[in-house]
């Protein structure tokens, strides 16, 4: 394959990792109500810390 | 003056100082379930590629809950999550999504959001539910107030049955609703 394509590749990926992390930590940011302590269920309690 | 705002409504605020430095977010409302108010928060950094901080606001350590921001003297009044999260010991858990049932058995539905009355402490005087059927509101969304005093515990929150006759549909007028709500109970009227 042409050097292009290859430079293409790795731009997609690398720009599909770095949407994918900024994506899940604005989802870790998110949160809700919680009560109690650490180890609250659900992945928006202290613990997804 | 008191403000009547829904929880949700506060995740995500900024967390500026009196310097004017917004230096997280909300994250999770910690709810004293044992007195039925706020008792902290827990944070969030705030660029694009952060993600939750192992600090918490306690809710004394808050300046002002405004309509943008949430206000704090500086950084140092922030303290460890531990801190502020076993405050509340009563339950864990989100309580969003959590059922609630009334003391009779009857399923009122899942929790969407928590109704605060702010003030110089944030009281939660109410809930807004996706209603069940036995609530008979074609399972819209309504507001039911809360106990003065309300322990939680165990996976479904208990009211006294007679909240389903102080159901509302929106913010407006909720806080009348509330206040007979608590009267009748204090009258022992409850059933």
């Amino acid at each position: 394959m042409d050097w292009w394509v290859w430079l293409l590749i790795v731009v997609l990926v690398i720009g599909i990792a770095v949407a994918g992390f900024a994506w899940l930590q604005a989802k870790r940011r998110s949160g809700g109500v919680i009560s109690g302590g650490p180890g609250a269920r659900g992945g928006n309690g202290p613990d997804a810390a | 003056m008191s403000v009547l705002m829904r929880a949700t409504e506060v995740i995500r605020r900024p967390v500026v100082t009196m310097a004017g430095e917004a230096v997280a977010q909300v994250k999770d409302i910690v709810y004293e379930g044992d007195g039925g108010h706020v008792g902290g928060f827990t944070l969030a950094g705030r660029g694009m590629f952060a993600g939750p901080l192992k600090v918490g606001l306690a809710w004394e350590s808050v300046s002002a809950l405004g309509s943008d921001a949430l206000m704090i003297r500086d950084e140092e009044v922030v303290e460890s999550i531990e801190q502020v999260v076993s405050r509340s010991a009563a339950r864990r858990g989100d309580v969003l999504g959590s059922r609630v049932m009334t003391d009779d058995g009857t399923e009122l539905g899942t929790i969407t959001d928590v109704i605060l009355d702010v003030t110089e402490v944030a009281d939660v005087i109410g809930y807004e539910i996706d209603s069940s059927p036995a609530l008979g509101k074609d399972g819209r969304r309504v507001l039911i107030p809360l106990p003065d005093t309300l322990s939680i515990s165990g996976e479904a929150l208990m009211l006294p049955s007679a909240a389903t006759e102080f159901v509302s549909d929106d913010l407006a007028g909720f806080g009348a609703a509330v206040q007979e709500f608590r009267t009748r109970l204090a009258g022992g009227g409850a059933t």
